[in-house]
């Protein structure tokens, strides 16, 4: 297993610039996923990393060597395609094996590792059948078996789940991670779901437009987003975010919204009066109040999960929405009233879109 | 009666005289080939004479030197198909994979040369293989065969190779293997319907062609199964029907065989290259 330096790495499609300056590290052993929305870059970053894409200006190396004239095979990595990419002709077997067969290795060997690596994926019993004889989740094993064989300096995955089904996807995440911590191998994971990210990485690096916006580990993305865009991009219901100005009363201060509508700030900003922000607050961080204070709101949608409820609901001329642990006795049409959690109340600056940190 | 078998009777109805047009000449000739010299004209006009004469194919073999026509025929067809799939096949895997300048170009060009007959270029084409020292020679007469059929191979070979998903050969390649080891083990053996309806209209079209062997060939010899079947046909004092009959009987057959053992990878690769 070996560490990863991305150093200054910049790509060029002809004079389209798709990759910004992108710095970061990923660790001896450490399960990085690259998550954003489509087009942001992290699948051509990693095929970068790969030796698939050719690195227009910067370096990357593998295990201390910079790999960046090197060929895929001289890399040491092993990939595993969103779409497999297992070869049609050949059996699991001869899949697995391949890698093996091309270093000349001897057929007993070769047979006795296929099987300790269909054995750890529980693809034993599949050995002799085709690529297109296999469901979906077996495929994936094959494709992973294929990849653990090498035993490689570090794992890529390239959106590996995207084309399993919802129950498959939550099976296989678990099992990829279970895989990691066994092998304790270098894992760089691409990914367009936050949820994906957000179970399996060590760290998460978010990604948008070829830029880097933010890395970091999964609760510290969740708990202290650097800008409007990873906030709203991590968690899932997104965070709410309404706009408005600073205003004071009692010397306290508060926001009032576009529509005049008062929301607390939480203790230790200092702000001018008059200033505008975008105030952040995640979906279950907003409570429902019995009490008679607090803001009102109209039912618009109700989403019962089973374990929590989502309401999604109009105030004022902004659509917020609720996550709730409770199921209350709401129907679309009601008004009710409900309260922030201050304490996890974010404010972000409108033209840098940054948070603001409190003092 | 279903509607289902009306329409077949209306089909069978219209199609038969098609299927007539096609099947006589062929009917005709098998029974003319085994039948006695005598027969063939014979006032009474009869599908099968009094006797199946074996004989005339052997006596037909001897007469008129077939073995080397058989020879000069598989020897120009088989090295022509192996030619083009040589040329081709490097050409398709650029035009399928690789970004080049004048790529567009090229594409067009093939397009193009598809529709230039032979005839038009057959004096042209005399005078290089002359400078070539290669005319009356079964060797230029595979690299014309050859140059005319990679138009088309070319272009049947890149559409189906771009239908081969690129991630299995990076796949390969993260595996380990060069570009020449993903080729031989990972992309060719996916390209092989394809390969199989290249390598069987090269085959055929070497096989029957005419003008070129007609033109670059002076030896008897040397003649290919058209030109010596052509041959027998123009005899001047007699004109040995049975003979021509058995002769071109036993030319159709290396094509059957050919059609007939690999009709399933041709279906295949034709109906997934044509899609593109």
């Amino acid at each position: 297993m070996a560490a990863i330096t991305i150093n200054n790495v910049n790509k060029f499609f002809g004079s389209t610039q798709v990759l910004y300056n992108n710095t970061f590290e990923i660790g001896d052993g450490e399960f990085v996923v690259l998550v954003g929305p489509s087009g942001c870059g992290k699948t051509t970053l990693l095929r970068m990393i790969a030796g698939l894409e050719t690195i227009s200006s910067g370096e990357i190396q593998i295990g201390g060597k910079v790999v960046n004239d090197l060929r895929p095979r001289d890399r040491g990595i092993a990939m595993v395609f969103q779409s497999y990419a297992l070869y049609p002709h050949l059996s699991v077997y001869d899949n697995i094996g391949f890698s093996q067969s091309l270093k000349k290795i001897d057929k007993p060997t070769i047979q006795s590792k296929v099987e300790k690596v269909a054995d750890t994926l529980n693809i034993r019993n599949f050995l002799q059948r085709r690529p297109r004889q296999l469901s979906g989740g077996q495929r994936q094993r094959v494709a992973m078996g294929r990849a653990i064989i090498r035993d490689p300096k570090a794992f890529l995955f390239d959106e590996p789940l995207s084309n399993l089904d919802a129950a498959l996807r939550l099976q296989m995440r678990t099992e990829i991670k279970a895989l990691h911590l066994r092998l304790k191998s270098t894992s760089v994971y691409v990914t367009h779901d936050q949820i994906e990210a957000m179970t399996m990485a060590d760290r998460i690096v978010v990604m948008r437009e070829g830029k880097i916006e933010q890395i970091g580990p999964p609760l510290e993305l969740y708990d202290e987003p650097v800008n409007t865009f990873v906030a709203k991009f991590i968690g899932s219901p997104p965070i709410n975010y309404f706009e408005g100005v600073i205003d004071k009363k009692n010397d306290q201060i508060r926001l009032k919204t576009v529509d005049g509508i008062i929301f607390p700030i939480p203790p230790g900003y200092e702000l001018e009066t008059g200033l505008r922000v975008i105030y952040g607050i995640r979906p279950q961080f907003l409570l429902l109040d019995s009490s008679g204070q607090g803001i009102d709101a109209t039912v618009k949608v109700i989403e019962p999960t089973g374990a929590e409820t989502l309401i999604f609901a109009q105030m004022g001329s902004e659509e917020i929405c609720l996550q709730l642990m409770q199921r209350p006795s709401l129907k679309p049409g009601d008004t009710f009233r409900f309260t922030p959690d201050i304490q996890h109340a974010h404010l972000f600056d409108p033209q840098t879109q940054q948070r603001i940190k409190a003092e | 009666m279903t509607a289902r078998t009306k329409r077949s009777i209306i089909f069978w109805a219209v199609l038969s005289p098609l299927l007539i047009t096609i099947l006589l000449p062929y009917a005709v000739m098998v029974t003319t080939a085994v039948k006695p010299r005598e027969e063939i004209f014979a006032a009474e006009v009869t599908w099968f004479g009094s006797e199946i004469r074996w004989e005339n194919f052997v006596e037909m073999w001897v007469e008129n030197n077939y073995g080397s026509a058989i020879y000069s025929s598989l020897y120009v067809s088989i090295g022509s198909t192996l030619l083009t799939l040589l040329i081709a096949i490097p050409a398709s895997y650029a035009l399928s994979r690789f970004q080049f300048r004048g790529k567009g170009v090229y594409r067009q060009f093939l397009l193009i040369t598809q529709m230039i007959s032979p005839i038009v270029l057959i004096v042209g084409l005399f005078r290089v293989l002359v400078t070539l020292n290669l005319v009356n020679n079964l060797n230029g007469l595979i690299i014309s065969n050859s140059a005319f059929s990679l138009a088309f191979a070319i272009w049947m070979l890149q559409s189906y190779f771009s239908t081969i998903p690129i991630e299995v050969e990076e796949a390969s390649w993260i595996d380990g293997a060069t570009r020449f080891q993903s080729l031989k083990k990972i992309f060719l053996p996916l390209a092989v319907p394809s390969l199989v309806v290249t390598s069987v209209f090269t085959f055929i079209n070497s096989w029957n062609e005419f003008l070129l062997s007609m033109t670059l060939l002076v030896t008897e010899s040397k003649y290919p199964l058209p030109l010596k079947i052509s041959i027998m046909a123009q005899g001047m004092y007699n004109l040995e029907w049975h003979h021509v009959m058995a002769a071109t009987f036993l030319a159709t057959i290396p094509v059957a065989i050919v059609f007939a053992w690999l009709q399933n990878h041709l279906v295949r690769g034709l109906s997934l290259g044509a899609v593109k």
